[in-house]
């Protein structure tokens, strides 16, 4: 149901905030967000010199009156922001309570409604293997309804392989903008590659690292088979207290090298639990993180 | 270590089972998780482990097995050997005999040793055990009481003094026996050299711990000194030594003889490995003495290195002849020097002017008296109490002499023939010498003052007056007779004997052969006696008067000084090694080892919390 995502309290508070990028992107139509493309907003970008059949109205009258010579004023183009999330629907992301698709679903949709709310180009699209369904690009808040039913009808599949589908999407998808990646990274090839090929794109990355409170701080006890819900395969393992500090060792080293990875490349990294409420994590979090404004 | 149950051993093969167990392991629980990617490593950690590796890791695994053992150890009920956990009475019997006094390697006594290993134990004595302390050599006695005070009775060990008293273990064993009785199974320790008789009839109701004390020692002893006047002339003393060498090696040195202390003679001599040697001196000692002789080899004991003896005044010998035909009896003594003899009736005898020294013969006299001295009678016989005469038999023959007796040294009778005896009872103290197969013909025995020898056959009805065993038996009777005088008159005691005085208006004064003094006690027979003649040496007893008798005091003891150890020792009851650990009974402790398999599960159970909440 739509409503399962975001009430309408929850609604009017997003519709306040806009999605902030670090970059000067390139869109296709006039928005609220400056562009690389230089054009009539009035954030001044550089000079050059006149050239035959410039508009004259962007002569600098001044410069001429001192230096006699014609320059035109360049100014940035203010377009519209293009905000890709992509959502992992592998069936790691099946885990937890709630699962962590549904989270990310709901944090998918609050950030999808605030693009949809101030009119950015908005493209979800569900990964796993390879890319699945996707939405969009739509903008306005009309979409919405869509939006949520296109959130719902996301259903887990495959495995998770992180490169084919972000090597995918970066080849399918010219028009950069921020890329949102929510998703548990668990890939055995590794997230690097992966991520390398949105970055290489020009691709704002967040990556929405979501983990249930399970994985970050596991309660198992004695003799247990762990078994791997995406490959199935088993390993008979004696759960221990230097077993789990281990482990706790280990994603502390899993999250912080995704970490460095990402931010060390210009983008932003957000850890969460599927403990943490939704609209903490979107009211709060993003907005004191700077994503969210 | 037995155990009661030892059917239990087969739950051993438990333990391969759980080995087994463990590695097969138990359906574990599946717990589905998203990835295994972040438990890879820890799962590669576990992979890489190889069994044994993972076996020598597990201390759950190990616990285990040590409970199950414990478990088994625990129902197979096994049995300890243990001290019992109530306090013991321990009664140690200390030997202080001669051969104790006997110096080891190392310098020390035996009795010294003995003491240490005493002491040691006294030190180690549990609190609540009591020990009593029992010292013997020929007597026992109780040094120290039952006690528990370990100063009191290190002292009193240390008073324990060595004598040179044989060792005889009846007395003690007995007098452990009375206190086993009465303080109910005492452990009873033997510390002696084993050198001791063996009890006649002792047994003991407990075992007997014996500790063997020293080594065997290389010894040359003294065994025997006998002294007696020369048969050629009274006034000379012949002197035998027996000189024993109970070594594998041989002894030489010199021997020496000293009269009151003044040297009289010395002679070399040697004594081959396990040989006795028998040494004979000579001396004019007409006036008596002390003779002690000593010789001057270094051996293992001192104290069987000198004997002493006493010799009283040579006195004439006078015989009185009372009867008729005494003809064949003068004839006699003629033949022996020295000897005055005097013939006189039945009716001339009074009693009067014989002196105790002397020896009158009854020849053939219808009813003889008892003279206040020595008596042969001859064909007749005195009236004394157990002394009864019986039928006369016709033609008795010579059957058996006692040739150790004697009265009949040097003699064979194989040639006497006689018409006819008369039979008789003898007291009960009497030894027959001679006898024939109805009867005895000739016994000898002590009566009042001196000696009596009842000879049941006239001499005139035999050819006993033609044969030369007639005059050598009559002087072999005053020779014996001799003999039994000069041990009363010369004190010759064997150590750990007494030494008695008769009774006398003041105590007399004993000089022992240290030096010290000490007053004789007055018995209740009014007589004087001094019984702790532990030394040898010369005691010297000082009368109120001013005389000095003095009593020579001798080991002469074989078993003491041939200084072995007895390794069994011929004690009563059951004799069993003494054990540091003390007296051990069988205790089941397998309550101890399900503790302790109750302490494992807990360990175990605690390990395996810590491992999963820790």
């Amino acid at each position: 149901m739509p409503q399962e995502f975001l009430d309408q309290n929850m609604r009017k508070r997003l519709e306040q905030l806009a999605l902030i990028s670090r970059k000067v992107t390139t869109g296709r139509l006039k928005g609220e967000r400056r562009s690389r493309r230089h054009g009539t907003s009035t954030d001044f970008a550089d000079f050059r010199n006149y050239v035959a059949g410039d508009d004259l109205r962007f002569l600098d009258w001044k410069i001429f009156g001192r230096l006699e010579k014609l320059f035109i004023k360049i100014f940035l183009e203010e377009e519209d922001l293009h905000v890709n999330i992509l959502i992992d629907t592998s069936p790691s992301m099946e885990f937890g309570e709630p699962s962590k698709l549904l989270y990310a679903k709901r944090v998918a949709a609050a950030i999808g409604y605030v693009c949809l709310a101030k009119m950015d180009s908005l493209t979800v699209q569900a990964f796993a293997s390879g890319l699945g369904p996707a939405f969009g690009p739509k903008r306005g808040k009309a979409n919405t309804a869509r939006y949520f039913s296109f959130l719902e009808g996301l259903q887990t599949s495959g495995r998770t392989g992180l490169l084919d589908s972000f090597k995918t999407f970066a080849r399918a998808h010219r028009s950069r903008g921020m890329a949102i990646v929510i998703s548990d990274f668990y890939d055995f090839d590794g997230y690097e590659e992966a991520l390398r090929q949105l970055i290489a794109g020009d691709f704002e990355v967040l990556a929405v690292h979501v983990l249930s409170p399970e994985e970050l701080k596991p309660t198992h006890q004695g003799d247990i088979r762990l078994v791997d819900c995406e490959f199935n395969v088993a390993a008979d393992i004696s759960m221990s207290a230097g077993m789990l500090d281990a482990y706790a060792r280990t994603v502390n080293a899993f999250c912080s090298g995704l970490k460095n990875y990402i931010v060390g490349r210009g983008g932003c990294y957000l850890l969460t639990s599927t403990a943490v409420p939704v609209d903490r994590l979107v009211l709060d979090v993003l907005r004191r993180r700077g994503i969210l404004r | 270590m037995s155990f009661l149950n030892p059917w239990a051993f087969l739950l051993l093969a438990a333990v391969p089972a759980l080995v087994l167990l463990y590695f097969l392991k138990l359906k574990r629980p599946t717990v589905r998780v998203p990835s295994t990617l972040l438990w890879q490593k820890m799962i590669e950690d576990q992979r890489v482990n190889s069994p044994f590796q993972r076996l020598r890791r597990s201390l759950l695994l190990l616990l285990q097995l040590l409970a199950l053992l414990a478990a088994i150890a625990a129902l197979t009920r096994p049995l300890l050997r243990a001290r019992p956990t109530v306090g013991e009475s321990l009664i140690a019997i200390l030997d202080t005999s001669a051969s104790m006094s006997a110096v080891e390697e190392n310098g020390r006594t035996r009795l010294e040793l003995a003491k240490a290993a005493l002491a040691k134990l006294v030190d180690r004595l549990p609190a609540g055990d009591e020990l009593m302390l029992i010292a013997f050599n020929s007597r026992a006695r109780v040094a120290c009481e039952f006690s528990s005070n370990k100063r009191a009775l290190r002292e009193i060990l240390a008073t324990v003094e060595p004598t040179d008293c044989p060792s005889e273990i009846e007395p003690a064993l007995l007098l452990a026996r009375s206190i086993c009785s009465a303080r109910g199974r005492p452990r009873v320790l033997l510390f002696s050299d084993g050198a001791f008789t063996a009890p006649k009839a002792c047994d003991m109701p407990v075992e007997i711990e014996y500790q063997p004390i020293g080594t065997p020692r290389p010894n040359l002893a003294i065994t025997g000194l006998n002294l007696r006047r020369s048969l050629k002339a009274r006034d000379r003393t012949e002197m035998f030594v027996a000189v024993e060498n109970f070594s594998d090696k041989p002894f030489a040195g010199n021997m020496n003889v000293q009269l009151d202390g003044v040297p009289l003679d010395s002679k070399y001599f040697s004594v081959a490995a396990g040989e006795t040697l028998s040494q004979i001196f000579e001396a004019a000692l007409p006036g008596g003495g002390v003779i002690s002789i000593e010789y001057d080899v270094a051996d293992a004991l001192r104290c069987d290195n000198r004997a002493w003896r006493i010799i009283s005044p040579a006195v004439g010998r006078r015989v009185v002849l009372v009867g008729d035909n005494t003809f064949f009896l003068e004839r006699a003594f003629q033949a022996a020097p020295g000897i005055a003899c005097a013939a006189i009736s039945a009716q001339e005898y009074s009693g009067k002017n014989i002196e105790g020294s002397a020896t009158v013969i009854w020849n053939a006299v219808a009813h003889p008296a008892v003279a206040p001295c020595n008596n042969i009678y001859l064909g007749c016989f005195p009236e004394i109490e157990g002394l009864k005469t019986g039928p006369a038999v016709g033609g008795p023959a010579v059957m058996d002499w006692d040739t150790t007796h004697p009265v009949n040294r040097f003699l064979d009778f194989d040639n006497l023939v006689i018409a006819s005896a008369r039979s008789f009872e003898l007291p009960g103290q009497a030894a027959v010498v001679m006898r024939s197969s109805q009867a005895p013909l000739a016994a000898v025995f002590e009566h009042g003052a001196g000696g009596i020898c009842v000879v049941g056959f006239d001499p005139l009805k035999s050819n006993w007056p033609l044969l030369v065993s007639f005059p050598l038996f009559l002087n072999n009777c005053l020779d014996h007779f001799d003999d039994l005088q000069r041990r009363k008159t010369e004190a010759n005691i064997a150590v750990g004997g007494a030494i008695t005085m008769p009774a006398s208006a003041a105590a007399p004064v004993l000089e022992l052969p240290d030096g010290r003094r000490q007053a004789m006690r007055r018995t209740a027979a009014g007589d004087y006696s001094f019984a702790d003649v532990s030394r040898c040496g010369l005691y010297q007893v000082r009368s109120a008067d001013g005389a000095v008798r003095p009593v020579a005091a001798n080991l002469f003891d074989r078993q003491e000084s041939r200084l072995d150890i007895v390794e069994n020792p011929p004690v009563g009851g059951k004799q069993v090694k003494l054990s540091a650990a003390g007296k051990q009974v069988d205790r089941e402790f397998w309550k101890s080892i399900a503790i302790f398999f109750a302490a494992l599960l807990l360990v175990e159970w605690i390990v395996y919390h810590r491992r999963l909440f820790a």
